[in-house]
């Protein structure tokens, strides 16, 4: 938390179609200090997967690009370079775990076969040695029996272990940085905490930093630092984790936690409205907007952007001041 | 918890055309198949009038005119007995497209069928999935040799033989088609409020397994052509005179060096027939394929993936 | 494995029963008496009943069903009416040269189908991609037989590089190679088409797969990346494929070989249908469809080497 790691700044991502192009990720500016855990939270289509993919140059291809602003690691541009210098950073400085544990490996080769190359394709070492340290790196992750889950292929193997596959393959490199998008949501409950355990675990033990992206508020309770929370590809509030939880400042933020079950409270309230489709999205208003019970004209008017509401918190809200007023008005009047 | 269930409307309500609207739409989208439905029409209807306008008989012989080149009497020249080429081309249209027609006809009607049987009568499944297995052991125009083998050359024959060459191709298609329909939400509804099997067949799997079907034969019209022309070729299928395409080439071929065009016209007719209907069935294809659309958007497609029920996975 | 392999092996012989049931309908089958359609228009009452007692077509049926399937698992394929030689004799001395020139073909629509495939779906788009799929069409659209004559036409006729027909000898021999390349070529002429294709949409339908991107995160150079990764994936349906084209190419044979008069079998049973010769018909669909179904069993050997989920299949 002390030292930057990785600094996204003005981030623009876009999807390209035959005559038109999407703006997936919009402006967006994100720090993650070293050994820090950062969430990106946000409902499917908000962009948080996008500018996870970003961060390695994985956008599908060939229709996806970054279009402007720079991700900054250890003081070094990735947007500046080509594939043949990102692959020095992909897999070695910076690994990368997916959502779905059962498609993500490739079927047709063994588990050991696919850990040695992401070892062999950054370290000149033998294949002896690469088989040794791949079978450390399952021991790592507590995959009992790390030499005969060597010669087995992805089928063979339970979505909780593959996932614990994917994270020794994504490690076995030792990198500084692991981005994790959506990595138990594919998962039963009780392998999700299990795997969320692991990777507290290792990162602890290494002091890896972590962008973990995720729909999922109970599992960024559990394990983050910070958070951004994501609407329609923008940041809409970040803040540490205590403080979100605690003050959130943006409806839509109000409306996640909202939505969450506690124990406490059995009403369980949803966000009215359904995700904007980036497609037609219009820049010019709050993206939120027709989904907010506190709407105004100057949020139709005027995009809001991102502006300091305390110390180290910031929210994308012309109103942030006055909802809490507003909303113990509605309580009262519903 | 889970904030992903949202999209579902989305989707949902983005579904506003009929499906075979849609299917048209695209094709119609598709310039090198709308182009290759034209000329394929146009094949039709000049070789349904060809009668009205060629200007010679396509079978008399005249030994006179033999192997002339182009002219202004003879447009496409002549062959080694004299008779017009491109009276005989035009004439042998009908012949070469109904010979594809009718087989992809026989093929459809009759693999449908044991298609049909076997996807809802699990006893009868067995025994005739098993001979359409048997009966893909072998290329199909072995199976259209051998029945030739059995009933002799002719152009009818030739018809039957490609079109019982369909027949298992055609089964296999339907089966899964018919039993991919009758699992679908509305079957399973309509079987739930107690509609008889016989009425759930007619009114809602058949009219719905029927595009797929269709445009599978729009894709196997092409072969079958092919397949007949090379009957023909071989002998086996339109016997002489008679101006069939493949017969017409196997005719030419003993004056390739002296008369090339003879081989040329009928060639270059089968060619552009042929690249039509594979070119609209390629593009029927992708435009009944749901997935089809030609530059894929991620995005939607991150959504459809979340939509789908956690996968049960046991540690 | 083991199990896949089994269970191929025990289906066998209940394929090639089938197969040889379906070769014995031809007789039975056939529209009048067969044995007067052999005889041909001008014989005798005795010259008929002489090819009825000759053929065994005067016992009942199911006797003639399990004659006919008991001689053929001894390797009595009968007599051809034509040459009165053993049926599995004709057969056996034209179907090496029908595998050789399968074989030859083979080899060319998989270098060339497959490669100019994959280097479309590398760039899909470009002219190379859109030519190359432009070609395939046309190649899946020209009768070969019309390609072979055309290839004459070119390469005999006007150029006088290769000769028009004929086998030659063994292609042990440098200086027979001439005689295949054309009827090898125009042979694998809508195999390269299909092969094309498919190898393209299989190769792009791999790209997107998330284990691609799992590869790419891990900093892979594009070479092992589309070398190993989406090559190994994408051959699935196009060995497939290739099993199908062995299919493609006994049809083939048949035409081809007429054209460019190789002496194979599928020259002869076409001749063996002219000549109502019922025997060899019945050997020669036999044996080409025997011949396909184990290419079958080879090429699925081949699929659960490959992919190691098949193996487990029950």
């Amino acid at each position: 938390m002390n030292t930057t790691l990785l600094e996204i700044n003005d981030l623009q991502s876009e999807i390209f179609n035959k005559n038109s192009s999407t703006t997936v990720v919009n402006n967006v500016s994100l720090t993650v200090g070293q050994g820090e855990t950062v969430a990106i939270v946000g409902e499917s289509g908000s962009g948080k997967s996008m500018t996870a993919l970003s961060i390695l140059g994985l956008l599908p291809r060939p229709n996806g690009a970054i279009t402007s602003g720079q991700i900054v690691f250890d003081a070094q541009n990735l947007t500046e370079l080509g594939e043949q210098d990102l692959n020095r950073f992909r897999g070695s400085e910076i690994s990368m775990i997916f959502q779905d544990p059962m498609t993500s490996l490739n079927p047709v080769f063994t588990i050991g076969n696919q850990l040695i190359e992401a070892l062999r394709s950054h370290e000149k070492i033998s294949k002896k040695e690469a088989w040794l340290r791949a079978v450390e790196a399952l021991r790592d992750v507590h995959i009992s029996d790390a030499e005969s889950r060597m010669k087995q292929y992805p089928h063979e193997l339970s979505g909780g272990m593959r996932q614990r596959i994917m994270i020794a393959m994504a490690l076995i490199t030792r990198p500084r940085l692991l981005i994790a998008d959506e990595p138990t949501t594919a998962l039963d409950v009780t392998v999700q905490a299990q795997i969320l355990d692991l990777v507290k675990e290792l990162r602890d033990k290494r002091n890896l930093a972590i962008v973990l992206v995720t729909h999922d508020l109970g599992v960024v309770a559990d394990i983050a630092d910070r958070v951004y929370v994501f609407y329609a590809g923008n940041v809409v509030e970040s803040a540490s984790v205590h403080d979100l939880f605690a003050k959130p400042q943006h409806p839509y933020t109000q409306g996640l936690l909202r939505s969450v079950p506690r124990g406490t409270d059995n009403r369980l309230q949803s966000i009215r409205g359904m995700v904007p489709d980036l497609t037609s999205i219009d820049r010019t208003r709050c993206a939120f907007a027709d989904r907010c019970d506190f709407v105004q004209q100057h949020c139709l008017d005027t995009e809001p952007v991102l502006e300091a509401a305390d110390i180290e918190h910031n929210v994308a809200c012309h109103f942030y001041n006055n909802l809490k007023k507003r909303e113990s008005n509605a309580d009262t009047s519903a | 918890m889970n904030l992903n269930t949202q999209g579902m409307d989305t989707l949902r309500l983005r579904k506003t055309k009929g499906p075979w609207r849609r299917v048209f739409d695209r094709l119609l989208e598709d310039r090198y198949s709308s182009a290759a439905a034209i000329v394929l029409i146009l094949i039709i209807v000049l070789g349904l009038t060809a009668p009205l306008y060629v200007p010679f008989d396509p079978t008399e012989t005249n030994p006179a005119d033999r192997m002339q080149g182009m002219s202004g009497t003879h447009w496409l020249g002549t062959d080694s007995l004299g008779r017009d080429l491109f009276s005989r081309v035009m004439s042998g249209t009908t012949t070469s497209l109904s010979l594809g027609i009718i087989s992809v006809l026989i093929g459809l009607l009759f693999g449908g069928a044991i298609g049909l049987i076997s996807a809802y009568f699990h006893r009868a499944e067995s025994v005739l999935m098993r001979i359409v297995d048997i009966l893909l052991a072998f290329p199909s125009i072995l199976i259209a040799l051998a029945v030739v083998a059995t009933l002799g050359p002719g152009v009818e024959k030739a018809a039957i033989a490609v079109g019982i060459a369909n027949i298992p191709l055609f089964a296999r298609m339907a089966r899964s088609q018919f039993i991919s329909v009758a699992k679908r939400e509305y079957v399973e509804a309509s079987r739930s409020v107690g509609a008889s099997n016989a009425r759930l067949i007619l009114k809602h799997v058949i009219p719905n397994a029927l595009g797929v079907l269709i445009v599978y034969s729009t894709v196997r019209l092409g072969q079958a052509i092919l397949m007949g022309t090379t009957l023909g070729f071989l002998g086996l299928g339109a016997q002489p005179p008679s101006p069939e395409w493949g017969a017409m080439v196997s005719s030419g071929r003993n004056f390739l060096t002296s008369n090339p065009i003879e081989v040329i016209v009928p060639s270059v007719a089968i060619f552009i027939t042929v690249i039509c209907a594979n070119l609209l069935g390629d593009g029927l294809r992708d435009a009944m394929d749901p997935r089809g659309t030609k530059s894929y958007m991620p995005v939607k497609q991150r959504n459809r993936r979340s939509m789908l029920p956690k996968k049960k996975v046991e540690q | 494995m083991r199990n896949l392999l089994l269970r191929r092996l025990l289906q066998l012989p209940v394929v090639i029963v089938g197969v040889l049931t379906l070769v014995f309908l031809i007789q039975v089958l056939t529209p009048g008496d067969v044995a007067a359609v052999i005889a041909g228009d001008y014989a005798t009452p005795e010259t008929v009943e002489e090819i009825r007692e000759s053929l065994g077509l005067n016992k009942p049926l199911y006797m003639q069903y399990f004659t006919y399937l008991g001689n053929f698992f001894v390797g009595d394929l009968g007599n051809s009416v034509f040459t009165g030689r053993p049926v599995l004799d004709e057969i056996l001395r034209t179907l090496p040269n029908t595998v050789e020139l399968m074989l030859v073909a083979l080899v060319i629509s998989t270098t060339v189908g497959v490669s100019s495939g994959i280097i479309a779906a590398l760039r899909p788009g470009s002219l190379f991609d859109k030519t190359a799929m432009f070609g395939a069409l046309a190649g899946l659209s020209i009768p070969n037989f019309v390609f072979g004559l055309l290839l004459i036409l070119l390469f005999s006729v006007t150029l006088g590089v290769l000769p028009t027909s004929g086998r030659g000898g063994s292609l042990l021999d440098i200086s027979n190679w001439p005689y295949v390349i054309m009827p090898a070529v125009a042979l694998s002429l809508s195999s390269i088409g299909s092969l094309a294709r498919v190898s393209r949409s299989s190769v792009l339908e791999v790209m997107p797969e998330d284990y691609m991107r799992t590869a790419r995160s891990k900093g892979l150079s594009s070479r092992t990346l589309i070398g190993k990764h989406a090559l190994k994936n994408a051959s699935l349906p196009i060995i497939t494929l290739l099993g199908l084209q062995l299919g493609f190419f006994l049809g083939g044979s048949v035409v081809i070989e007429t054209v460019f008069g190789w002496p194979g079998m599928g020259r002869l049973s076409v001749q063996a249908i002219f000549n109502r010769d019922f025997p060899l018909v019945q050997g020669c669909i036999a044996i080409f469809a025997i011949f396909y179904v184990l290419a079958n069993l080879i090429v699925d050997l081949f699929y659960g080497v490959i992919d190691p989920r098949t193996r487990v299949r029950q």
